[in-house]
């Protein structure tokens, strides 16, 4: 970039004011951490933050950075699992925080926010009212970044549509600088063009999106119901019944493998039966509706050898039985372990129980620093998602701790090919651009650049994503 | 709590207390001084002790972020519901220690003074140390010694000695006291728990003063603390050292209660009005008190108790503790002003006439609040130990 | 006399006075008071004093500060915390009589001790909080015949330690003034902000050295005939009213009982 660190910062507050630009080391640093295991290195840094109000302060900052030719990270939360914001290049970090506006409109059936509000803060409010956020990540993530990545979190895909088909509208800036508008305040969706699907998955390269309109979904009623089996590849294969059967699916739900579990179960003197464990969640307009659901999966579950299942009424059961899945940030913690890195696998219906057969067992005489690692296996039943979450020393260096994420990327690639997996719903950018050339091959990848280039000749915003580095 | 001051290792303690943070960002989903600067707020401040140690930099940025933590314990909560259980508070005052003691960066300007003071006064506020036990003339007031033996010392508190809401409490404890003939003193030379102190990071001078009220305890024979200040009955209970066994130590809303269950206290006059209780932080989410003040407050005859959005374990701090009594955060950080207001406008939605709390700083900074709100009309902030009075 | 070379070296006199909110008793012959139960301090004026010295070191890299004071082995306590502050050594005067002293006594005193010492500033206190006499550094100025700034608000140290340039707050105005170096400088509050310092740094310097002078304290040339402690202040009375009603009540008790106002 032809501009100093301080002239940037000196620049930046000329367009937002003296109040929303951050030049201090800590509270660069903050914006330059992610969840990765490792720690940020000052060379991660980005050289300023800068914090605008709206859209039109996002224009001009734009604008600027191209002048000058300043690499620009967006930055929602930090909570990307695939580490989207992991500053490369230094220059500005933009942050959303200030996108924080939210109507929520009953009489249009649809809710307006900035795109720095935060998920549990929709999910709250919408609560309120009776409505349902049909995306359902962790607390803190940003609905821009949600949206940006058009994720569903865990929830099942053939249940819900994704942010993509329940957005009516976008406002975005374009990395040149540009505002636009799309969509309408009608309920129906265009059919045919609608810019808003050029961004909504571009994982913040071709602009960013500042304001999103988005349906209200009514808050469904919900029975759970829990199954336990001897082996998790039982689950996979009591999943690909579920569908093949037409029983109705489960807005969400989650399995534990059999070692985590024995940590869950362990860790709150928990009397289960041993081996696997898969949680479902029913949804209905009424509880009757939820219920009857739930009792029809039991009874399958009940069907394809479960040893036990059935419908969670009992308050503390449920929270137990939630408590084991819930303590997934304690898996590790019984052998000293606390760095992780997590991956997604997709199989195929029919392929599922192989995968899981696969990923049990993962680490067992394999070479490189996976083999060093332990890990658990979960997943979620009904979205078709298998995770496996390494664990690893807290102590290893900086280093060690790249090798052992770089091979598990790698891994997770090796495992998506094999199972004609899609990609995970963290998106795919940076990590997964090795699983994405090698499974639509170079023509597909030189689409998104192409793109890329028409959107963003000067490649300011968030620079080295596309390009897979890490 | 054992006390433990290593210098050297203070460093690598917290380097092992914060590397293994996930960064999943929860704690700052439950914490009073987040705003729209994610620096603040526990991920933004561990992350900034744990980098500041790495790189060996200490700066004004990250003193203020440092002291700027209430000391609620909200984050300390979700983390361990959610996440890896860093003891974040512990930390942050750890951190706090190692700016003032090793790395001359503490405390915050405006607590300078405050900490003086309590080091030669014996009080925050440089209040003369003659004038502590003003608030009790004409009442009657023991003051305990081995020739006035008493069965209760009332460990007033350096707020309810000198501040004039404060006082209220005080007043109407000794009132409550005395129409239980409870047979309680006063210490005449008391003086500051030093709680507060230890918050600030200052340990050394909150051994001094621990060490000085013990000793007036011994002297005095007293084994039985009864006090209406959440953060001395925090650390008499979990930080005096020595103590242990030795000592009982009781909040007035757990003692009030046992006299009332022996029949010796007995509330006639009705008092219909309908409340609200504001768990203090030091009461409720850090000694785990939430429900005798609740007790307490039902067995007035008359009042109907609501409660409001966030309430036990979940209360919102007041936004005082930590030190934050004394000084205003540097602008774009949240003032102590804005989170009182917020836990005001919860009590308004309860549509309840009084808020009542138990803790000294709590009712100043509620009442601070409701009065920049302009909602006197709307609202009142009491101590428990007002309306209990109203009832005698 | 004159340091030379590199840094910059400053002799800071203290006094230890007791604490402002202490309840003073007249002793039994009426000319002083009980030291008994009494909290001392270093004198406040003197905290801006050592931190003048501490920060005019700072400015030029090194050097050394003395604290001097005169006064019984009580007055350690309070140089030990201008050691925390940053001072280097210190050196006692001791004189178990504090109380029988003037001011000319304790400057004699003090020159005495300095004479002989390097120095290129001696910082000073505009007055001791106890009996608010304010001759100490200007006698202790012409003593050592060197020339004074007194009530200093600012200053600013040349970079060839030869002078400075001293803003002197007096009555309705500022006085700026240019003042050859070394001289005796006494400290108005506001001059900086004392740095703090905390109880471990007092303990840490326990280990600096002070050394005990013995001398002949200079019989004083003036003493105290007598002490009294001013007039109770009646209690305040408080008007209730309607302030329409009340002002009326309020212009009559300002002229009549006050008589405040004709």
């Amino acid at each position: 970039m032809s501009v100093s660190a301080e002239q940037l910062a000196q620049d930046l507050r000329g367009i937002v004011g003296e109040d929303y630009v951050f030049a201090d080391v800590f509270e660069r640093m903050v914006y330059a951490d992610t969840e990765l295991p490792y720690d940020v290195e000052e060379g991660d840094l980005p050289d300023v933050v800068v914090q605008p109000a709206d859209a039109q302060e996002i224009s001009k900052i734009l604008k600027y950075a191209n002048e000058k030719k300043v690499p620009v990270t967006t930055y929602g939360s930090g909570t990307s699992l695939i580490f989207g914001t992991k500053v490369k290049h230094r220059g500005i970090s933009l942050s959303t925080e200030r996108l924080d506006y939210l109507r929520i409109d009953e009489d249009h059936q649809w809710f307006e926010c900035g795109a720095g509000v935060k998920n549990g803060r929709l999910i709250k409010e919408l609560g309120k009212l009776g409505y349902f956020l049909p995306i359902q990540t962790q607390a803190g993530s940003s609905f821009g970044g949600s949206v940006s990545v058009n994720t569903l979190g865990h929830l099942t895909d053939n249940v819900f549509a994704r942010p993509v088909n329940n957005i009516l509208g976008l406002e975005v800036v374009l990395p040149t600088g540009e505002i636009i508008e799309t969509g309408s305040r009608c309920l129906r969706r265009a059919a045919g063009w609608d810019l808003a699907h050029i961004f909504i998955g571009a994982e913040g390269v071709l602009g960013v999106i500042t304001k999103v309109r988005m349906i209200l979904y009514p808050m469904p009623e919900t029975a759970d119901a829990v199954a336990f089996f001897k082996t998790t590849e039982e689950i996979g294969h009591a999943i690909a019944l579920m569908y093949k059967n037409k029983l109705p699916l489960p807005m969400d739900g989650e399995f534990v493998g059999e070692k985590a579990c024995k940590v869950g179960y362990e860790a709150f003197g928990l009397d289960f039966p041993e081996g696997a464990m898969a949680i479902t969640r029913s949804m209905g307009r009424t509880k009757e509706e939820a219920l009857r659901d739930a009792s029809e999966l039991v009874e399958f579950f009940k069907s394809v050898g479960a040893t036990e299942s059935f419908v969670l009424e009992d308050a503390e059961v449920k929270e137990k039985v939630w408590a084991v899945r819930e303590n997934a940030m304690h898996w590790g913690e019984e052998k000293g372990l606390k760095g992780f890195q997590a991956i997604e696998v997709n199989p195929t219906l029919p392929q599922l129980p192989e995968a899981i057969a696969e990923l049990k067992n993962i680490t067992q005489g394999r070479k490189g620093l996976i083999g060093q690692t332990e890990a658990y296996l979960y997943g979620h039943v009904g979205s078709d998602s298998l995770h496996c979450l390494f664990v690893f020393p807290y102590d290893w260096s900086t280093e060690k701790m790249k090798q052992v994420v770089d091979e598990i990327w790698n891994l997770e690639k090796e495992l998506q090919l094999k199972y004609d997996g899609v990609g995970g719903d963290w998106g795919w950018l940076p990590h997964r651009v090795p699983l994405f050339r090698e499974k639509y091959g170079e023509v597909s990848y030189e689409i998104i650049k192409k793109m890329k280039r028409l959107f963003d000749p000067n490649n300011i915003l968030n620079r080295g994503n596309i390009e897979g580095e890490v | 709590m054992k006390e433990e001051h290593v210098e050297e290792n203070v460093e690598k303690e917290l380097h092992d207390a914060l590397v293994s943070c996930e960064k999943c960002h929860f704690c700052n989903l439950v914490c009073p001084i987040v705003d729209s600067r994610v620096t603040q707020g526990p991920f933004g401040i561990n992350r900034a002790i744990y980098y500041g140690l790495k790189w060996n930099q200490f700066n004004d940025t990250l003193r203020d972020l440092v002291y700027s933590c209430t000391t609620c314990n909200k984050c300390v909560a979700m983390c361990k519901k959610v996440s890896r259980g860093l003891p974040l508070v512990e930390v942050f005052e750890k951190a706090r220690e190692l700016l003032l003691v090793e790395k001359a960066k503490g405390p915050m300007p405006e607590q300078a003074g405050v900490l003086k003071n309590m080091h030669v006064r014996g009080n925050p506020w440089g209040n003369p140390p003659h004038e502590r036990t003003k608030w009790a003339e004409g009442l009657d007031v023991k003051f305990a010694s081995q020739d006035n033996k008493v069965d209760i010392l009332y460990f007033v508190g350096c707020a309810s000695s000198y501040d004039a809401q404060g006082q209220k409490i005080a007043k109407n404890l000794a009132k409550i006291f005395k129409r239980a003939e409870v047979n309680f003193g006063i210490l005449e030379n008391e003086t500051c728990s030093g709680h507060e102190a230890r918050r600030m990071g200052e340990i050394d001078l909150f051994e001094y003063l621990s060490e000085a009220n013990i000793g007036m305890f011994e002297e005095a024979g007293v084994c039985d603390i009864v006090t209406g200040d959440p953060h001395g009955f925090y650390s008499f209970s979990q930080e005096y050292p020595r103590m242990g066994n030795e000592l009982r130590v009781r909040h007035y809303s757990q003692f009030l209660n046992d006299l009332m269950d022996e029949g010796k206290l007995k509330l006639s006059s009705k008092v219909n009005k309908k409340v609200t209780y504001h768990d203090p932080c030091y009461l409720g989410r850090h000694s785990e008190v939430f429900e005798e003040p609740r007790k307490l407050i039902q067995r007035i005859p008359g009042v109907t108790l609501v409660e409001m959005e966030n309430s036990r374990a979940d209360s919102d701090c007041c936004g005082m503790g930590g030190g934050r009594m004394w000084m205003e955060p540097p602008k774009g950080l949240v003032s102590s002003q804005a989170i009182a207001e917020k836990r005001v406008q919860q009590a308004l939605a309860t549509g309840a006439e009084i808020v009542l709390t138990a803790c000294p700083f709590c009712n100043i900074t509620l009442n601070d609040a409701v009065k920049s709100l302009e909602k006197e009309d709307s609202i009142t902030v009491m101590d428990i130990t007002e309306l209990i009075s109203m009832s005698l | 006399m004159n340091g030379g070379g590199e840094g910059v070296n400053s002799i800071v006199c203290m006094k230890q006075v007791p604490d402002t909110e202490s309840i003073i008793r007249i002793d039994g012959e009426g000319t002083g008071i009980v030291e008994e139960g009494l909290t001392y301090v270093a004198n406040p004026y003197d905290e801006y004093a050592v931190e003048e010295a501490l920060r005019l070191r700072e400015k030029f890299g090194e050097g050394k500060i003395t604290v001097v004071t005169v006064g019984p082995q009580r007055a350690e306590e309070a140089m030990r915390y201008f050691f925390a502050m940053g001072a280097d050594e210190g050196v006692l005067i001791r004189d178990d009589e504090p109380q029988k002293r003037d001011s000319l006594s304790v400057a004699q005193c003090l020159a005495e001790a300095i004479r002989d010492m390097e120095y290129d500033v001696i910082f000073c206190g505009k007055q001791a909080v106890d009996d608010d006499s304010g001759q100490v550094g200007a006698m202790l100025a012409e003593l050592l015949d060197i020339p004074q700034a007194t009530v200093v608000a600012k200053l600013e140290v040349a970079d060839d330690k030869k002078s400075a340039v001293a803003h002197r707050e007096i009555e309705g105005g500022e006085e700026v003034i240019e003042i050859q170096l070394p001289a005796v400088i006494t400290a108005q509050k506001g001059l900086n902000e004392p740095r703090f310092t905390s109880l471990r740094e007092i303990k840490r310097a326990m280990s600096k050295p002070i050394a005990t002078r013995e001398m002949r304290v200079p019989e004083a040339k003036t003493r105290v005939v007598s002490l009294e402690r001013p007039p109770e202040r009646p209690p305040g009375r408080i008007l209730e009213g309607e302030d329409v009603d009340v002002v009326g009540e309020l212009v009559d008790a300002l002229r009549n009982e006050a008589k405040l106002i004709d």
